[in-house]
């Protein structure tokens, strides 16, 4: 149990007599260091595990020796030094990394470990150390934490300085007692509250007090064990520190039962660095709660302007700069984040959120952060595109990428222009994206870009470029059909070629069947080889426009001259049958 | 004589007519200490009169006689943080730290607490001065004692000593008694109106004094909950808000030490019930000091409390844990366990468990209050019978039995006629429900013009022979009929 400044100090129960004072010494020293190097081993980031298990053996060996000897270590704190026995066992000036020094700066003056030391209680020590440097200085120090650590072999000696200062002394004696006592009776509307909420006799208190005992059954006092249970079940739900969050809801009762100006900005800005707070816990999910309540107050009650205004400034605040880097500051560093709730909380942004998603769009590296902001940005810059193009310009094809299928989703017209110029990107990877993109978005005007990608110096994406022509219909069929009518044309890569085929095909229009037939008996373009490869692709195209004039064309197929045509134009037939 | 001395204590001119330049009070204190120390361990190696001293000596004094004229004197003591220089601490830097630690502990070892030097000192002073701590043997309690009268007999009254005292450092061994519950009572008093009053001033709660203060008053409870139940007995010290306040915290920290609630949570209910009504410090004085019936406007005001209490929390603070328990429960203290009371929910939901415990903690502490015409609190069972009738329709049951439990049937604090006519206070609750009647009482007789304890009875303990109670209580009795304060009983006896 630790307790503060209130143990006799110093005192080391049964005194070494089992080892000589120069051996106690060394051992203090040794025991010392190897707790210092854990405590370091605890706190470096990344934890080596190994090396941590292998410190903490050799740390709980050592204490385990040592108390078998002394009984009790005791560590007197000094600025930068830890002594033992009035002889310095550790020293380290440097205020930051002293061990002394951070439980001098909390006010720890002396800890002692008892015989009967638990490895437990080392590790939870340690843990207290580490978290010492973390915690919220507003609310907790090393003292609270030891305190809280319930240690049974631990003690500490702590400067109560924060009971220091209170202008209350204790009397001393009676006299002082009752000096310091007031005989004022309390203020009535005590009395009136107890009359009125509670029911007491208006009488109260005389009526209520006066009279012969109150005889009050037993049974009516005894709490059963089921009572006992239910009320333990209640408290082992209600102590859990993701139940406070239940205090939201009462922070929107005071907002609406709130008449005063000031009080209603109060709980508005709390309300706001609780988001804050919430999102730098990397707690997604209930920061987006609290917007997606205020959206609601906002819409269900009869505000004053000024209320509004206030709401909407949290919410505009919500989609800061400083907020978006805080979730991608988490999102950066921890693995298992609220990946849901970071979506959940970005949909609820406004507009202004929009450059700062992109930028961390930028910034971060994990494909589950990076798809659930593209997600975001998906449905948030439906009403801010132009503040999602100027990214189109940004050095990071990754970003130009990710904005371009983003504008893709959205699917507006006037993005197209933007994507466009994406076709004219350095880096395949963009280009391919903002195919993928007019492709999604459709239309002449995405056609006339994707028209000019079947031209691009990289034969994958003429090859995506005409395949997502043919998808667009009837209107792709002459910029297909106008590439495929040059000799030219069949000096390309076979792979490309026949992508044009298969876009023919998908469009299932009547007119290119001519040049499909004249292809069907056109040898001179091509080689002997290629000949064959291109009368094939010819042949399934018309099998997929499927059409009855693709059908007679297939019949005169079978009329050629040419055994191999004829052939296969009959099974073109049997196929279409 | 006296013009002798004069003569004797002249200042060396070269100071005076070429005074060094102004050292900071921080770097004063420092170069004090150094240099003090210096002179110290030149003086262990050579005697003081050796010609080693000759340069350290006037130059030590180049250092503290101007400023033993400026400030009209110098004090250097050891405290609990170090060594001060006229109240302020002297910090040195960590290379300077040896230095300081090795001085005091020299200081510590002769018992000596004090150095004052009322005067400008000379060559000659300085010199016995120095030679003389070197004489003084370790431990001996009576060194300073000894010092100051030979410095008497040399007739150097420049400089005084005093005892290692009230101040005591930082360095093992330092030891202090064990805080009595009483004053820590009062400090919670102290603190509570030191933080609340912050609050009220637009400040943030300060959250870590808070909690330390609750972590020591839980500690209180664990070991001996009677103690500071009976502490909360104490109903009229300094202003209400505080008072109440505070019992509340006790009252509600003990029920949930009932309940087997961890110790985290028994300090965050206890930071929260200190702070329930934190917002009654924006209702208007008038309200509040209003002897006669409040109007319904005034009421309105007065129920707009909790809603205060939220606002003045969350100004300034952030969120946490503690914060957010605070919040929930000083805006649903006054909801009842059937949900009606005020404010309003705008959700059908149930009050938190902590709000239902500091209901009873609130309800409890204001019933037991001295009201209107009396002077001194009345405890009595008829108190618990009113508690008990209202469980279920304002508080929770079961939390009611357990308070009742708690507090027993005959609260601590409780004036009692025995059957045998004796008067007695209750100072110790039975646990036992079957015996729940039957507490400790201390035994109060009229003596010389006023009550005083006599000692406790255990109205548990039977008559060997016939196995009857000794003694049973006959009723309860105010307290205000014999102008007795049972707070001041129990505590002073």
């Amino acid at each position: 149990m630790a307790e503060e400044r209130e143990e006799e100090r110093g005192r080391t129960p049964g005194d070494s007599t089992a080892l000589p004072v120069e051996d106690e010494l060394v051992w203090a020293r040794d025991l010392t260091n190897q707790f210092v190097k854990t405590v370091s081993a605890y706190q470096s980031r990344p934890v080596d595990y190994s090396v941590l298990a292998t410190l903490q053996d050799q740390l709980m060996d050592k204490f385990r020796f040592f108390l078998e000897k002394v009984d009790c270590v005791t560590w007197d704190i000094a600025e930068y030094e830890i002594y033992y026995k009035d002889e310095i066992v550790y020293e380290h000036t440097e205020a930051k990394s002293s061990l002394a020094s951070r439980f001098y700066r909390q006010r720890l003056e002396q800890i002692r470990f008892e015989k009967g030391l638990q490895e437990w209680e080392v590790v939870d020590f340690m843990d207290v150390i580490a978290r010492a440097d973390t915690l919220n200085p507003l609310e907790d120090d090393l003292i609270t934490l030891l305190w809280e650590g319930d240690f049974q072999h631990i003690h500490y000696v702590a400067g109560q300085y924060h009971l220091e200062g209170s202008p209350r002394e204790f009397p001393k004696n009676a006299e002082d007692f009752r000096r310091a006592v007031n005989v004022e009776p309390m203020p009535s509307y005590r009395r009136l509250e107890l009359i009125r909420e509670h029911a007491l006799d208006p009488g109260f208190p005389h009526q209520q007090l006066e009279g012969d005992g109150l005889e009050v059954p037993r049974d009516q006092l005894r709490v059963e064990p089921e009572e006992l249970e239910a009320i333990r079940e209640r408290a082992d739900v209600e102590i859990q520190p993701e139940f406070c969050f239940h205090a939201i809801d009462t922070l929107f009762d005071v907002m609406f039962l709130e008449t005063e100006t000031k009080g209603f900005e109060s709980i508005i800005s709390f309300l706001d660095r609780i988001i804050e707070s919430l999102l730098g816990r990397g707690a997604f999910t209930h920061a987006s709660q609290i917007l997606r309540r205020l959206y609601i107050f906002l819409n269900s009650h009869d505000l004053q302007e000024w209320q509004g205004d206030l709401i909407k400034r949290v919410i505009i605040e919500a989609g800061e700069s400083g907020r978006i880097e805080t979730i991608g500051n988490v999102l950066k560093t921890n693995a298992f984040s609220d990946i849901r709730g970071a979506l959940d909380y970005f949909l609820l942004l406004q507009r202004n959120s929009i450059p700062h998603l992109c930028e961390l769009l930028g910034n971060l590296s994990g494909s589950k952060p990076r798809r659930i902001i593209c997600d975001a940005l998906s449905k948030v810059g439906r009403n801010g595109i132009e503040l999602m193009t100027p990214f189109l310009r940004d050095d990071r094809w990754y970003l130009v990428r990710n904005i371009v299928y983003i504008l893709g989703r959205i699917g507006r017209k006037e993005t197209i222009q933007y994507i466009g110029k994406a076709l004219r990107h350095e880096d395949m990877r963009v280009r391919r994206e903002a195919l993928q993109a007019l492709g999604l978005i459709g239309g002449p005007e995405a056609m006339q870009y994707m028209v000019q990608s079947l031209d691009d110096p990289d034969i994958k994406i003429r090859g995506i470029a005409t395949l997502n022509l043919g998808r667009m219909g009837e209107e792709a069929v002459a910029p297909l059909m106008k590439r495929m009518g040059s000799k030219e044309f069949y000096k390309r890569d076979l792979t490309e070629i026949k992508s044009y085929f298969k876009a023919i095909g998908m469009i299932r229009s009547d007119h290119p069947i001519p040049l499909l037939y004249s292809l069907l008996e056109r040898k001179k373009w091509f080689g002997r080889a290629k000949a064959d490869e291109i009368r094939g692709c010819a042949i399934d195209t018309l099998i997929r426009i499927g059409t009855e004039e693709a059908r007679e064309v297939l019949e005169m197929g079978t009329k050629s001259s040419d055994e191999s045509l004829r052939e296969a134009c009959g099974r073109a037939l049997m196929q279409l049958s | 004589m006296e013009d002798e001395k004069d003569e004797v204590r002249f200042i060396p001119p070269d100071w005076i007519k070429s005074p060094p330049p102004p050292v900071e009070g921080g770097q004063l204190g420092v170069q004090l200490i150094l240099g003090l120390h210096s002179l110290m361990r030149a003086a262990q190696v050579h005697e003081t009169d050796s010609l080693a001293l000759d340069q350290s000596i006037p130059q030590y004094l180049r250092l503290i006689n101007p400023h033993i004229l400026s400030a009209g004197g110098i004090t250097v003591e050891i405290a609990q943080e170090g060594f001060l220089l006229n109240n302020r601490q002297i910090r040195g830097k960590p290379g300077e730290h040896a230095v300081f630690k090795s001085l005091m502990r020299n200081l510590i070892g002769w018992r000596i607490g004090k150095l004052q030097f009322h005067n400008p000192l000379d060559e000659k002073e300085l010199r016995e001065f120095i030679s003389l701590l070197l004489t003084l043997r370790e431990g001996d309690e009576n060194n300073s004692l000894y010092l100051m009268k030979q410095l008497s007999v040399r007739r150097i009254d420049s400089v005084s000593i005093g005892k290692l005292g009230l101040k005591e450092p930082s360095l093992p061994k330092a030891a202090t008694g064990k805080r009595h519950p009483g004053e820590l009572y009062f400090t919670a008093l102290g603190i509570a109106s030191q933080i609340m009053e912050g609050m009220a001033e637009g400040g943030a709660l300060n959250m870590r004094r808070a909690k330390r203060l609750m972590q020591k008053m839980l500690s209180s409870l664990i070991h001996d909950e009677s103690i500071l139940l009976g502490l909360a007995t104490i109903k009229n010290c300094g202003e209400y808000l505080y008072n109440h306040s505070v019992n509340v915290a006790i009252y509600s920290m003990a029920l949930g030490l009932q309940l087997e609630l961890p110790k985290t949570s028994l300090v965050q209910l206890g930071i929260a019930a200190l702070f329930h009504d934190v917002g009654m410090m924006r209702i208007p004085q008038s309200i509040l000091n209003k002897s006669d019936e409040l109007t319904g406007e005034e009421w309105r005001v007065i129920q707009k409390h909790p809603i205060y209490s939220v606002d003045i929390i969350v100004q300034g603070n952030g969120w946490s844990e503690t914060t957010a328990r605070i919040i929930e429960t000083a805006f649903e203290h006054h909801i009842k366990a059937d949900r009606t009371g005020y404010p309003k929910l705008t959700s059908q939901r149930e009050p938190t468990l902590f709000g239902r415990i500091i209901a009873i903690g609130d309800f409890y502490d204001n019933i037991v209050r001295s009201h209107s015409y009396q002077l001194f609190p009345i405890f009595s069972d008829r108190v618990i019978g009113l508690l008990l009738d209202r469980g279920g329709k304002d508080f929770d049951p079961t939390l009611v039995k357990l308070f009742v439990k708690l507090v027993g049937f005959y609260p601590i604090g409780t004036l009692v006629m025995l059957v045998n006519g004796e008067m007695g206070i209750v100072a110790t609750p039975n646990k036992d429900v079957e015996m729940t009647d039957r507490p400790k009482v201390l035994r109060i007789h009229f003596q010389d013009g006023e009550y005083k304890g006599t000692g406790v009875l255990d109205l548990a303990e039977k008559e060997e022979e016939t196995g009857k109670y000794k003694n049973t209580i006959a009723r309860c009795v105010d307290p205000n009929e014999y102008q007795l304060n049972v707070a001041e009983l129990l505590f002073y006896g």
